[in-house]
Formats: C-alpha cells, structure tokens, sequence
C-alpha cells in the first residue's frame, strides 16, 4: 500500500475529487495547509508572501493503484497557462508517495 | 521505528490521549481534518438536526443514494449528490513508535475508537527512518525516550 499526499490549490480541490470519485476513490482525508515551494512564495513589489494556503489531500491505495491515481490527480490539479504555451503554473502542487506497511479498520478491527 | 497515522472521531481524542498515555506514548500530533472513507461520507440525512449531529447520526445516513436503515420508502429515492456533506471532521493522530510497541498501539487505538459504527475511522502503520530531538540533537529511538 501508499500513502499519497497531494498539496494543491484549495480551487482545484473540487476537481481533484470529482476526478477521483469518478474512478471510485472516495476515501481521503483533507486538511488546510500553508506551504511555498522552491519560488519561495510570491513576490509582489516589495512584500514576498511566503505562506501560501493550500489543500492538503491524503489518500491511502493499494500498490497497483497510484499510478493512475497520481496520472488523475496530476491532469485535474493542473492550471491552464495563461498563453497556452505550456500546461499548468508555478503552485500547482507536489504529489508525494510513500509507504505505508498496515491499514487497520478500527469498526472491525480487519487488517 | 514506525509511525502510526490514525484518523479518529473527535470525541474520541481524550480517552485516545489517556490510553496512550497508559502504555508510555507521551508524544502526540493531533491535526484537524475532513475526511470520508470507503461510503463517500454522509451525502444525505433526512433528519435535519441529524444533519448536524453527523458524526453520530450513522443510523440514518444515506450512502450514495440508498439509505440502508430507512424503512420510508420516500428515502429510498436516490439524491443528487450534495457533495459539501460528504467531508465529515475527524482528529488525525500522529505518533512515532519503537517497532516493538507498534501491535499495542495498534491494539489500544482499535480498542479506545471501536463503536462499531461506520465511521470509527482508519490506523496506518508507515515505516519512519529517523527522529531527531530538536533541544539535544539526539537520533533515532533515544530522541523517543
């Protein structure tokens, strides 16, 4: 099994789940989050703003699942340049994986 | 060493604290999130103040259009999505544990947030390479104890 951890736009949230739920992955968990990445924020005239508010989505997948998931979550999240010369923009996101050796139901105790 | 990732109910988070306390976990991570499980969240409850008692409204909820406990058959008709209802707020709780301790862990988590009712939520055991106490700069297990 992974654990995958996408940070997104909080705007393309509603798109990254209805892309999800369409391939029946209902199962998350969301959280907000601030976060920058390596443009170190934006720089607006003189104020850089360095915490930028993002969504933070959790999803736990059998192995043979992430690929896809991540190909789904990867074309939904992404933002359509502003002269289409190339797809999405700085602060679309990251998708971690990692692993995760035991899921537990807690109402059953299933392993 | 590994880490457990648990989603719980709210409610549970005080007796969650005590149990693990009981067994020497002192260090805990509660985040607040919103989350749904294998049933896609509550979609639909028919009893308004239900509604906004959702984590414990279980009983009467509507999974994906078909209300399974109604015997009304005015309930039965499959709703549009009202997707907003789907997230429910949980408590996710992060603790890093030696390899050893991990099936009480495990055991104590499942005992403490068992009702036996959907929605009790999920633990995940992940593999945690290194642990470092900020104040010492200790390493690995030592940084735990």
């Amino acid at each position: 099994m992974k654990l995958i951890r996408a940070i997104i736009r909080p705007e393309s949230t509603p798109r990254v789940i209805e892309a999800l739920e369409k391939n029946s992955i209902y199962a998350m968990t969301r959280m907000n989050v601030t976060g920058r990445g390596k443009e170190m924020g934006i720089t607006q005239g003189s104020i850089r703003y360095t915490e930028i508010p993002k969504e933070m989505l959790m999803i736990v997948l059998p192995d043979d699942a992430v690929t896809k998931a991540i190909r789904m979550i990867e074309t939904a999240a992404k933002t359509s340049a502003k002269d289409y010369s190339t797809a999405g923009n700085p602060g679309d996101g990251k998708i971690f994986v990692t692993d995760v050796e035991e899921s537990h139901t807690i109402r059953t105790g299933e392993k | 060493m590994k880490e457990i990732i648990a989603i719980i109910r709210s409610e549970r988070v005080e007796p969650t604290k005590g149990a693990l306390e009981s067994i020497g976990v002192k260090g805990i991570t509660f985040v607040n999130v919103i989350g749904r499980g294998r049933q896609g969240g509550i979609i639909h409850a028919p009893d308004p103040e239900a509604t906004l008692r959702r984590e414990v409204s279980v009983y009467i909820m509507q999974q994906r259009g078909i209300i399974r406990d109604s015997d009304d058959p005015k309930y039965h008709v499959p709703v549009q999505k009202e997707i907003e209802l789907g997230f429910l707020p949980k408590k996710m709780l992060m603790i890093v544990v030696n390899d050893d301790e991990v099936p009480l862990a495990v055991d104590i988590l499942t005992q403490i947030n068992r009702s036996g009712h959907q929605g009790d939520g999920k633990i995940f055991v992940c593999p945690m390479t290194d642990a470092v106490r900020i104040r010492t700069g200790e390493r690995g297990i030592n940084a735990l104890s």
